[in-house]
């Protein structure tokens, strides 16, 4: 499933029946058929068009987002659990702090302040999962810092990003691994969010949660055009775990 | 003869692994009557824990039994049930393994854990529950079970938890009790005590017991017979005198010969060691499983497949040539004394003071050792010997006090000394599978330390990995290896080049052995010993047993809650006169004595916390007097070279000679009225 969607994301132009943007490519708001399978919207484009050109702001986004939340992530978390002490103390509370708001609301915050972008989504939501990264990263680290080969690091004086990032960070991929695919899947369904509220990418792009969006309202005539973007993102936010 | 209690009728147990059955046990034949007490011995991997759950019904999912049978009291386990299965262990038969901090339910008190058994198995109502939980822990010799029965297992210290686990084996009152390795995770003290609490348990109960262990010296301190396996087949069967005193298997000549006695120290005679490694499972070649690694193998040996034989009705062998096993101590090498220069003193510490969180861990500890020289660090767990290593090294900064190397104060942090200093003072670790980062393949992890501790530039440091693999008598390959696919031993000897690779002056030996088989330990001692020969370097060698320590040791520190107790040359300490601490120590030892140790049940270890102003090991001492916990204890100086910190007089001191001490001793207790006169010193 996830697999079909990076393929047809990636060769979408080629892919894709008709341009996502394009008008009147098909009668306005027409049922599911042989020349357009998922329907056409109320302007007359095809919804498989845009389904599949959507699924390339998603791949750009999700994976961009979650790399950095689990680069910014795990290097909180690692000198959070290498240093301890009142330094962990400090970097755990603030994040305990920051976690306490709702995602969304974070992103909706930041967002407001710096106008919305491609780029901005993918800082906005890297930065907002850096907290629940840096806890596994954490939790990870804190059994292998006690570990003797640690030491012995320290004994041989290697730096202390040495000590981090080569001995230690190795260490944790596994935890850090299934994080990070659990985040890939909450990354899509939270860019989807925020086309959903406008604050993604903007119209006529065709973003899945913006095409939610700006449809909800012919969601009694022509239920089509909500489903096939929704629908989109379901698959991929489930199929990525 | 009675039927026994346990049989093992030509027993093999195969595992399935990627689809190959590979026999981990192969045709065992042993018996346990009822009231006796077998050993089985054998290194890790060779079956026998294999041959433990086989006893219980317990093997795994993956394991299946192709041949023979396990008899319980004459019933084929095969033939039972789950229920009637689950009704035998515990009235029957009852285990206890090594670890007993995961045998026992953290989340419960001890007495709900107890009378668990009582209630639910024999239907008891809870208040008899409780009193016969009460008499359990009677029974394993706990000093106050009422107070026992409300604390959690974390409240109490290990060799205690080891004493709930055989409570509650005891519990169904078996008439076998299986011992998987019960004093391996222990202090040698403790180990001593519990060992003692067998032996009462066996004549009071009349228990039979089966003991597996990897250590001789505590099968040979408690049983009436021993089997040795090799490769999952029994190769020797004999009475305990028999096979200790005339072994007619080569491997258990050798193994006997690994270990450390306690008597002499290496210039007087090195301990031997087995060439070659263990067989892995389903590796098996064609003739003797031992063959390989055989003194007296030869053509035939690795020819015909050699069956068990009765040399009389006692002993077994599963040797071609029996007669020719080398008596105990034949498989040594000869004398090497070497007369060693011993150079000016290189790493010393002046009244170091440790804390951790408030809390006082090492109390002005003052030590030195000189270039070539090891210096033995002893005690038990808690007495602070780990954490001075820290602060010599640095790894944790120091409170008070001063390190100097080479007569030069260092910084009390690793992080501010210079590259000089840091190369000089290096580690080795007590445990195999963390000493290691798991995922640094051997040859990088070596470059690595080269490069850092050595100088070397990357390209350099590579190219001198195999050089420094063969110094600890490693192949060129393993460097390909991670140190998952090592055995202990091997990835004991990588950590060994990594704390050389910048020719150090001093290395501090943090328990190097405790972890390893005794014949992979020999090896690794005598890696030691060779590389100290050859490089001068200083060794400070941590741990807590004693028979390692005389014959590795030439001086020897003592320590006990965070003090010195004692220090001076090993002999010197070991002939005696000696502080009460360590005589305690000493007769620890498994083995050591003709028969079993006997050691009282103590008064507690105060903890840190606690610590008396005057000398710590006050409420443990057997010659305790009304001021010993109040004034500090003076320092006696027995010999040139001796300190010993304790209020007894010189003569009055154990080890003193037998018949002044009483005398000594009779004259302290007209003073003192509270004196115990329980134990006699030796």
């Amino acid at each position: 499933m996830v697999a079909l969607w990076i393929v047809t994301a990636l060769f979408a132009p080629w892919v894709a029946p008709h341009e996502p943007t394009s008008m009147g490519v098909g009668p306005t708001m027409a049922p599911p058929s042989i020349t357009h399978w998922f329907g056409t919207d109320e302007y007359g484009r095809d919804i498989l068009s845009r389904v599949i050109h959507g699924g390339r702001y998603v791949l750009a986004i999700a994976p961009a987002s979650t790399l950095l939340g689990l680069v910014i992530g795990t290097l909180i978390g690692l000198v959070a659990a290498y240093n301890g002490r009142w330094l962990d103390e400090g970097i755990m509370r603030l994040l305990d702090a920051v976690m306490a708001f709702p995602i969304v609301v974070l992103a909706l915050l930041a967002l407001t302040a710096l106008g919305s972008s491609t780029l901005n989504v993918i800082l906005v939501i890297g930065l907002v999962f850096a907290p629940l990264i840096a806890r596994t990263a954490r939790a990870a680290a804190l059994t292998e810092v006690r570990k003797e080969y640690v030491e012995a690091a320290r004994l041989r004086g290697e730096g202390y990003f040495g000590v981090l990032m080569v001995e230690i960070a190795p260490n944790i991929r596994g935890p850090l691994l299934v994080e990070g695919t659990i985040r890939l899947g909450y990354a899509v369904f939270t860019s989807a969010t925020l086309g959903f509220l406008g604050l993604g990418v903007q119209p006529p792009a065709p973003d899945w949660g913006l095409m939610v969006a700006s449809s909800r309202s012919l969601l009694t005539t022509a239920p089509w055009a909500v489903l096939a973007p929704a629908l989109a993102i379901g698959f991929v936010v489930i199929g990525f775990p | 003869m009675s039927l026994p209690l346990l049989a093992f009728e030509g027993l093999s147990v195969a595992f399935q692994r990627q689809g190959q059955w590979l026999e981990a046990v192969s045709d065992v034949d042993l018996t346990v009557q009822p009231g006796e007490t077998v050993g089985l011995v054998g290194e890790s991997g060779c079956g026998k824990s294999t041959l433990a759950m086989a006893a219980l019904g317990y093997l795994p999912e993956n394991a299946r039994i192709p041949r023979g049978r396990v008899r319980l009291a004459g019933e084929d386990l095969a033939n039972l049930n789950q229920s009637a299965l689950q009704h035998r262990r515990g009235n029957r038969i009852a285990v206890v393994y090594q670890n007993p901090a995961t045998a026992l339910n953290p989340a419960l008190t001890i007495g709900r854990q107890l009378t668990e058994i009582f209630e639910h198995q024999q239907a008891q109502s809870p208040i008899e529950a409780r009193q016969a939980a009460r008499r359990l822990l009677e029974q394993v010799r706990i000093a106050d079970p009422v107070r026992l029965l409300d604390a959690y297992p974390h409240q109490i210290s290990g060799g205690m938890q080891q004493r709930v686990v055989i409570a509650m084996a005891l519990a169904g009152s078996p008439d076998l009790l299986v011992l998987d390795e019960p004093t391996t995770a222990l202090d040698a003290s403790i180990q001593a005590e519990i060992l003692a609490l067998f032996e009462t348990l066996r004549t009071e109960l009349g228990l039979a017991m089966l003991l597996i262990s990897h250590d001789l010296a505590v099968v040979r301190s408690v049983c009436d017979r021993v089997a040795v396996m090799y490769a999952g087949e029994i190769v020797e069967s004999a009475s305990v005198a028999e096979l200790f005193n005339r072994p007619r298997h080569p491997y258990t000549a050798s193994l006997i010969d690994c270990i450390p006695a306690g008597k002499g120290h290496w210039e007087t005679g090195r301990l031997a060691s087995i060439p070659g490694h263990p067989l892995a499972l389903g590796d098996r070649p064609g003739g003797c499983a031992f063959a390989p690694r055989c003194p007296i193998a030869r053509d035939a040996c690795h020819r015909q497949s050699v069956h068990l034989q009765a040399l009389d009705h006692t002993h077994v062998s599963r040797c071609l040539f029996p007669q020719e096993t080398a008596l105990p101590g034949g498989n040594r090498p000869p004398a090497t004394a070497r007369k060693r220069a011993l150079g000016p003193t290189v790493l010393e510490c002046d009244r170091l003071v440790m804390e951790y969180a408030g809390i006082r861990i090492l109390d002005a500890v003052s030590l030195d050792v000189r270039e070539g020289e090891t210096v033995a660090l002893v005690g038990e767990s808690g007495s602070g010997k780990s954490t001075l290593a820290r602060g010599l090294t640095g790894l944790t900064a120091p409170v008070h006090g001063e390190v100097r190397l080479n007569g030069t104060a260092l910084a009390r942090a690793q992080r501010q000394r210079g590259l000089a200093q840091r190369r000089a003072i290096q580690m080795v670790f007590q445990s195999p599978e963390n000493t290691l980062n798991a995922s640094h393949r051997v040859g990088p992890a070596l470059a690595r330390a080269l490069r850092s501790l050595g100088g070397f530039g990357w390209r350099a440091a590579q190219s001198r990995v195999p050089e420094r693999l063969a110094q600890v008598a490693l192949d060129a390959d393993t460097a390909k290896r991670r140190p998952g696919q090592l055995s202990g031993g091997q990835r004991q000897r990588v950590a060994i080049a990594r704390a050389f690779a910048g020719d150090p002056r001093v290395v501090i030996l943090d328990e190097p052995t405790s972890a390893l088989d005794v014949s992979v330990q020999s090896a690794v001692l005598d890696l030691l010993i060779d590389l100290q020969q050859r490089n001068g370097t200083a060794y400070l060698f941590i741990s807590h047993d004693l028979a390692v320590v005389r014959y590795i040791a030439d001086r020897i520190a003592v320590m006990f809650l965070g003090r010195l107790m004692e220090s001076g040359p090993v002999e010197g300490v070991f002939q005696g006169p000696r502080h009460p601490y360590t005589d305690q120590l000493l007769a620890a030892i498994p083995g050591r004595g003709d028969g079993p140790p006997i050691t009282q049940t103590r008064g507690e270890n105060p903890g840190p916390e606690a610590r008396p102003n005057g000398c710590p090991f006050a409420s443990r001492c057997a010659f305790v007097m009304p001021h010993c916990a109040e004034t500090p204890p003076p320092a006696r100086a027995p010999a040139s070279g001796r300190v010993v910190y304790c209020h007894l007089p010189l003569a009055s001191l154990p080890g003193a000679g037998a018949t002044d001490s009483t005398q000594a001793i009779s004259s302290v207790t007209d003073q003192v009225t509270s004196y115990p006169a329980s134990r006699s010193p030796k």
